[in-house]
């Protein structure tokens, strides 16, 4: 007990506080404009704690990782555009439901469901790191392309109306995620020669482009004379009715992102996928999803938020970075002098308490920074369009320059924006071409590593007990749409019979 | 519409068998020999996938189905307006610079939204580029194009 007074106490000194408190401020910032990533935001500002000491460096590393995540909220309800790939899923609901005027909802939720997720996680990470630890390191080759065959399964729920269509832009964005060159063989897979194109399309521009400058296109021709949705007043204090709604959903989706975190190379986009998809399949009403439901948000953000303690327990535990963010974390510790892994704990115990105390106040901020700014935000929706798009559009073209400081993403960038601008007037959905973009490579490297392990035996992928029950998981996820009429429809009669 | 349905889908269509044929190439590199672990695997299950889809599509669509329950027409106008902005901004971005460039889609995309004061035209393209480019150039070192203005502004 002693241990944990030291550690509060640490945490809430004057300096520290406040770095942790710039840290979550300054990652909410980042994660909301789009192009800009947790992982950038973390490797930016890692060099300053270079003279700092590694509780106050690594602690306000963390508020930028928890704010960054939760970040990309605001612009994929208000914009529907993902500030970072963990909040994709985020778009499916949120936005819809800021169009409906209730931007201020959205981002209420989306901040409960956040911070509930990333406390949750944090608890998890304190209580039964270890655990988790030695589960997640069971997974091997065939349970990574489970996970992402189970991930893909997911473009079935989130195709709305058209099966086909989504099931068409999903293969679509497994195609464009092919782009490059191959991992195992070497070869320059469509690159027609072009040098560019030898490490395929950045998943982060073509991001931008389909949900952002496509919403550009959409905008300068619906709304020429600067139309804007009346916002409806929601107080800061969430209703008691909405807190009733996400409870469940935003508790059970953290435990989810908290596991689906600590398995090393996923990642909040996944997670957000994963739980968005089973919210929907396992709800009464899922035709509810797609149109500004509550649970979708409190899913999607209470899962990328829990993945930031998941991704804790693999790198405080064994050293091995659970996601991109963690991994420059790590850097941290080796700036600090310091050595993640089993012997931090006993080397450096009051550093670890420090880090969960940290974590957990970074989650509460968090909380409190989201709910007080979040006025502020909606009022992004009832300023004129001829102010915001043409910030929308500056904005997407930094973001997309700054990853790797190439005028190539630019073009990508636009490209896809194109791309995205038809597809949505063919009402082709544009969600699943991300998801595939982004669990595609997970599962073709994964599938023909397993390949490779077992000499070409196919029988690898059902002798594993986890993957087999990923395997039918993604079975029931994908048959659930046809099997649920038929199963409702036997139930009414089986009820008209008695 | 039926008919935007028919065009979608033989695109697709297009693309995936062009995908399909062209990565039959990738499957025996290295000589990997089996198709189990070449690089065109994933490329043709990609494009088989598409080609299926597709053909579901096109067949609903000559079948008169179609999920399209309202017109949803392009406005070609303001599409190839928006096209040659972003066509502009890119081929200026580099030897204009950010700043001057930013300012000046910002400018023209303000106007074509319907503001039609100019001095808050001329205000808020100067303003808005000045601040994202500070923020990302001096607060983030991203490195972005200066320039006609490489030797007026200053370097981090």
């Amino acid at each position: 007990m002693s241990d944990v007074m030291i550690a509060f106490s640490t945490v809430f000194t004057p300096l520290n506080f406040l770095l942790l408190a710039c840290g979550v401020f300054g990652g909410i910032m980042i994660g909301a404009l789009p192009g800009l990533t947790s992982t950038m935001g973390v490797a930016l500002l890692l060099p300053i704690t270079y003279g700092m000491k590694p509780e106050s460096g690594i602690v306000m590393l963390l508020g930028i990782y928890c704010g960054a995540i939760y970040g990309g909220s605001i612009s994929a309800c208000l914009l529907n555009t993902p500030g970072t790939p963990a909040s994709a899923a985020t778009t499916l609901d949120g936005h819809p439901m800021a169009k409906r005027g209730e931007g201020a909802r959205a981002l209420t939720i989306s901040t409960i469901s956040s911070a509930c997720g990333g406390l949750i996680s944090g608890i998890l990470l304190i209580l039964i790191a270890p655990v988790i630890a030695k589960f997640a390191l069971k997974f091997s080759a065939t349970e990574f392309f489970a996970l992402a065959v189970f991930g893909l399964s997911i473009i079935v729920s989130i195709s709305n109306k058209s099966i086909a269509k989504g099931l068409g832009a999903g293969f679509l964005g497994l195609l464009l995620a092919t782009v490059g060159l191959d991992d195992i063989t070497g070869a320059l897979r469509f690159t027609f020669g072009n040098s560019s194109l030898t490490t395929g399309f950045e998943l982060i521009p073509a991001m931008i482009g389909l949900f952002a400058i496509s919403q550009v296109f959409l905008r300068i021709e619906n709304n020429a004379r600067g139309e804007v949705v009346e916002q409806k007043k929601y107080s800061v204090i969430p209703t008691k009715s909405d807190l009733k709604t996400i409870a469940t959903t935003a508790t059970w989706s953290g435990v989810l992102g908290a596991f689906i975190g600590a398995i090393p190379g996923t990642g909040g986009d996944i997670a957000a996928f994963v739980s968005y998809n089973i919210a929907k399949r396992t709800s009464r009403n899922p035709e509810e999803y797609g149109t500004g439901c509550p649970r979708g948000i409190a899913a999607s953000e209470a899962a990328n938020n829990g993945t930031t303690g998941g991704t804790l327990i693999p790198l405080l535990t064994l050293a091995v970075p659970g996601d991109s963010t963690t991994a420059v974390l790590l850097g941290a510790f080796t700036l600090q002098g310091l050595q993640a892994g089993p012997t931090l704990f006993t080397q450096h115990a009051d550093l670890v308490n420090t880090i969960f105390v940290g974590f957990m106040v970074a989650n509460v901020l968090m909380l409190i920074l989201g709910l007080v700014l979040m006025r502020f935000y909606v009022k992004a929706l009832n300023v004129a369009n001829w102010f915001i798009t043409p910030a929308i559009l500056i904005l997407c073209v930094v973001g997309s320059f700054a990853i790797n400081k190439s005028y190539f993403d630019v073009i990508v960038m636009f490209a896809f924006g194109i791309l995205g601008y038809f597809l949505t007037k063919m009402k082709v959905p544009v969600s699943p071409i991300v998801l595939a973009f982004i669990l595609g490579p997970l599962a073709e490297k994964n599938f023909r590593r397993a390949l490779l392990i077992s000499r070409g035996k196919y029988t690898v992928f059902f002798t594993r007990p986890l993957t087999v029950i990923l395997f039918v998981l993604a079975i029931i996820s994908l048959l659930l749409p046809t099997l649920k009429p038929l199963i409702d429809r036997a139930r009414e009669k089986r009820k008209a019979k008695q | 519409m039926k008919k935007r349905d028919l065009i979608y889908s033989i695109l697709m269509l297009a693309v995936g068998v062009f995908a399909f044929i062209y990565s039959g190439q990738y499957n025996n590199v290295l000589g990997l020999g089996s198709g189990s672990t070449g690089g065109g695997l994933f490329p043709r299950m990609a494009s088989g996938g598409l080609i299926v889809t597709s053909l579901i599509i096109l067949v609903n669509a000559l079948r008169g189905k179609s999920d399209q329950e309202e017109k949803e027409s392009i406005k070609w106008n303001d599409f190839l307006i928006t096209l040659g902005i972003i066509i502009a901004y890119y081929l200026l971005l580099k030897p204009v610079g950010f700043i001057p460039t930013s300012a000046l889609v910002t400018g023209i995309l303000m106007y074509k939204l319907g503001c039609r004061k100019w001095w808050v035209i001329v205000i808020y393209s100067i303003i808005m580029p000045t601040i994202i480019f500070c923020i990302f150039y001096y607060g983030m070192y991203v490195s972005l194009p200066l320039g006609i203005l490489k030797d007026i502004i200053p370097k981090y």
